[in-house]
C-alpha cells in the first residue's frame, strides 16, 4: 500500500501549506500532512472507484473523480 | 538687421536667435542670414529640410530657440507652440499657408489684428520687443547670448551630439556659461543645483525609498512575496553597481546621447560627496541601497546585463536549500522540487550579505539605482517565467504544484487496492490533481485557522492532529502513527516518529492511561 519507491517531494508539500496558510510550517508537519492527502487520494479514488462502477464505466475515469471530488473533499474539511 | 523697429542696438544675430516669436522680423529678414546662423549653431544637428524652414519662417526662428527638435514629437510640439504664439503675438502681415488653411479663429484674430495694426503699433512693438528685448538685452549683455537660450532650450530638449566628453573640467561645469554653448548645455541638463541636492541627499532618499515599496510589495503581495521582491531588487542592484557607466535616465532622455559621459563625471563626484554623507549618517535601511525615486526611467533596464540576473538567482536558490535541509538531510534529491517560497531567514540573511557588499563597494556606488524598482519588476517577471507552473495562493505567495508523477502513482496504488484495473487516464489524473490542489487549499485554510487560534504564527503537531481529528481519521482506535505505518514508506515512518513522538503520544496517551484503569480496575 506504501506508495513506492521515492518519497514523496516534501520540501513541496511543505511549500503548498506555507503558501495556503501563510503560516509556517513546523518541522515534519508535513510528513503527518502528507499522511493527511495520501488519506484523501486513497478516499478519492475509491469513491471514485464505486461511482464508476455505478455508472457502468470502466477503471476510474475523470468524471467519476469530479463528481467525487466536492464530497471528499467536505468530508476532509478540518 | 531685420528688425530695426524692435532692436536697434542688439546684434542682429543674437536677437534673431533669442526672439522666437517675432514674426515681424522675418518680412524684413533676408532668409540668408537666419540660416547661415543656424548653420553656425547647430551644424548636424538641425535634421529640418530647407524647404520646411523656408515655407514657415517661424519654424526657422523657432529654430533658434530649441535649435534640436529631435525627435518628430518635439519638432511637431515647437511649431505648434510657435504657431500659438504667433498668433498672439503677431497680427502678422503675412501667414503661413498652414495656419491660413487650418485655423479658422486665427483668422479671425488676424483680421482683427489687421484691423487695429495702423493704430496699435505700439502694442505690438512692446509686445513682441518685450519678448525679443529682454532677449536682446541679455544677449547685449553678454557675448554669448546664444549660450544662455541654448541652456534654456536644454530643458526641452538635447540634440546636441557634439558634446566634448574629456575635455569637461569637473569645476568648470557650472562657472563658465558663457564659453561655448555646448557647456551650458550640460550644465542645463544636469541642473546643476538640483543635482547636487539629490545627491547629498540620496542618504536620505535611500532609507525612504528602500524601504517604501517593500511596505508597499508586502501589502500588496503577502510577507514571503514581498522577501523575494526585495532579495531580488538588492540582487539586482547589486548587478547594477557593475553597470556604473550610465547616467541617470532623465540624463539620457535630454541628451540625444552625447551627454552622457560628460554627465557620469559630475555624477561619480557628486556621488562620492553622497556616500561620504551616506556613512557618516550611517544606514537606516538594511541596505542602504537606493531605490530611486519611482519616476526613475525604465530605460536602464535595458543595460541590466542579464548574467547577472541568473547569477543572483542562483544564490538564492541555494540559500534555499539549506534552509529545508535541516529538517531533510536525507531528502537531498527533492532539491529540484525547491523552488520559489523563500523564508524570513533568507532574506535576513541576504541582507546582511548584501549590506557588507555594499559597504566595500560603496565607492563605486552610482546613481543607477534609480532604477532599481524597475528591476524588480523585471526580475520578479523573469522568476515568474521561469516557474512556469508556479500559482499563487490566496495569501499572493507562490507555491508548486505537487508533481503528477507523485500523484499519478498514488491513485494508481488506491485505485489497485479498490479493485479498479486499468490505468489512470491524463484527464482522470488532471481531475485527481486538481482535486488535490483543492484539498491542499482547504487543509492549509483550516491549518492556518488553528495555528491561528493557539495564537501561533507556526502550524504546528497539534494543528494537523486536530484537523485528522476532526476529519474522523484518527480516533481512539486509530493513531496517527498506525496510519503513517500502513500508509507511508518506512522512511517517513522513521521521520515521523524519531524527531517527535508527539503524534504517536498524544493520541496514545489516553488510551495507555485507560488501560492502566483497566488494570486497576481488574
Amino acid at each position: 500500500m506504501a506508495p513506492g519507491q521515492k518519497l514523496y517531494p516534501r520540501a513541496t508539500v511543505k511549500k503548498i501549506v506555507k503558501a495556503h496558510s501563510n503560516c509556517n510550517v513546523s518541522k515534519n508537519v508535513d510528513v503527518t500532512i502528507f499522511l493527511d492527502y495520501v488519506l484523501f487520494m486513497q478516499s478519492l479514488v475509491k469513491e471514485a472507484a464505486i461511482e464508476s462502477k455505478n455508472g457502468g464505466e470502466r477503471g476510474v475515469t475523470a468524471r467519476s473523480v469530479r463528481k467525487v471530488t466536492a464530497d471528499t473533499l467536505a468530508k476532509f474539511k478540518g | 538687421m531685420a528688425d530695426d523697429t524692435t532692436t536697434p542696438s542688439a546684434p542682429p544675430p543674437r536677437q534673431i536667435t533669442i526672439t522666437t516669436p517675432s514674426r515681424r522680423a522675418y518680412s524684413a529678414d533676408p532668409p540668408t542670414t537666419t540660416s547661415l546662423r543656424r548653420s553656425l549653431r547647430t551644424p548636424g544637428s538641425n535634421p529640418r529640410p530647407p524647404g520646411l524652414s523656408a515655407s514657415g519662417r517661424k519654424n526657422q526662428n523657432n529654430n533658434n530657440n530649441p535649435p534640436t527638435a529631435t525627435t518628430p514629437h518635439g519638432r511637431a510640439a515647437i511649431r505648434a507652440l510657435d504657431s500659438r504664439r504667433a498668433a498672439i503675438f503677431t497680427p502678422g502681415r503675412r501667414r503661413s499657408l498652414r495656419d491660413l488653411q487650418r485655423e479658422t479663429p486665427r483668422d479671425l484674430l488676424r483680421a482683427l489684428s489687421r484691423n487695429l495694426a495702423p493704430k496699435t503699433e505700439a502694442v505690438h512693438t512692446s509686445s513682441s520687443p518685450g519678448g525679443g528685448g529682454v532677449a536682446k538685452s541679455e544677449g547685449g549683455d553678454e557675448q554669448v547670448g546664444t549660450g544662455t537660450f541654448l541652456g534654456g532650450d536644454d530643458w526641452e530638449e538635447e540634440g546636441l551630439l557634439r558634446v566634448p566628453r574629456m575635455s569637461l573640467p569637473i569645476d568648470e561645469d557650472d562657472d563658465d556659461e558663457e564659453g561655448d554653448w555646448p557647456r551650458p548645455h550640460r550644465s542645463a541638463g544636469l541642473e546643476d543645483e538640483n543635482l547636487t541636492v539629490q545627491s547629498v541627499e540620496f542618504g536620505r532618499r535611500d532609507r525612504a525609498f528602500s524601504e517604501q515599496p517593500r511596505r508597499r510589495r508586502s501589502s500588496m503581495a503577502g510577507l514571503r512575496m514581498s522577501d523575494v521582491y526585495g532579495q531580488l531588487q538588492l540582487d539586482e542592484d547589486g548587478g547594477g553597481r557593475d553597470s556604473v557607466g550610465f547616467p541617470p535616465l532623465h540624463a539620457i532622455d535630454e541628451d540625444a546621447g552625447g551627454g552622457m559621459d560628460v554627465d557620469d563625471y559630475t555624477y561619480e563626484r557628486l556621488e562620492v560627496e553622497a556616500m561620504d554623507a551616506r556613512r557618516e549618517t550611517g544606514r537606516e535601511s538594511d541596505f542602504g541601497l537606493v531605490v530611486a525615486p519611482p519616476e526613475g526611467n525604465d530605460t536602464t533596464v535595458i543595460f541590466q546585463p542579464e548574467v547577472a540576473d541568473e547569477e543572483e538567482e542562483a544564490p538564492l536558490e541555494l540559500d534555499d536549500e539549506p534552509f529545508g535541509m535541516e529538517e531533510e538531510e536525507s531528502h537531498v534529491h527533492f532539491a529540484d522540487d525547491v523552488v520559489g517560497g523563500q523564508d524570513e531567514e533568507e532574506q535576513e540573511h541576504d541582507g546582511g550579505e548584501l549590506d557588507e557588499e555594499v559597504e566595500e563597494e560603496a565607492a563605486e556606488f552610482t546613481m543607477e539605482v534609480d532604477s532599481a524598482t524597475a528591476k524588480n519588476a523585471a526580475a520578479a517577471a523573469k522568476v515568474r517565467k521561469k516557474k512556469a507552473g508556479v500559482k499563487v495562493s490566496r495569501h499572493g505567495i507562490q507555491y508548486p504544484s505537487l508533481p503528477p508523477a507523485v500523484v499519478k502513482r498514488l491513485a494508481q496504488t488506491f485505485a489497485k487496492t479498490s479493485g479498479v484495473k486499468g490505468k489512470i487516464s491524463p484527464d482522470t489524473l488532471a481531475a485527481i490533481m486538481q482535486a488535490s490542489e483543492w484539498f491542499f487549499e482547504q487543509l492549509g485554510d483550516d491549518l492556518q485557522a488553528y495555528a491561528k487560534h493557539a495564537g501561533r504564527k507556526t502550524i504546528d503537531e497539534s494543528d494537523i492532529l486536530q484537523v485528522m481529528r476532526r476529519q474522523r481519521q484518527i480516533n481512539s482506535s486509530t493513531t496517527p502513527f498506525s496510519l503513517a505505518q500502513r500508509y507511508l514508506p518506512r522512511e517517513l515512518l522513521q521521520e515521523l516518529r524519531m524527531p517527535p513522538p508527539a503524534p504517536a503520544k498524544k493520541s496514545r496517551a489516553p488510551r495507555a492511561r485507560a488501560n492502566d484503569d483497566d488494570e486497576e480496575v481488574t
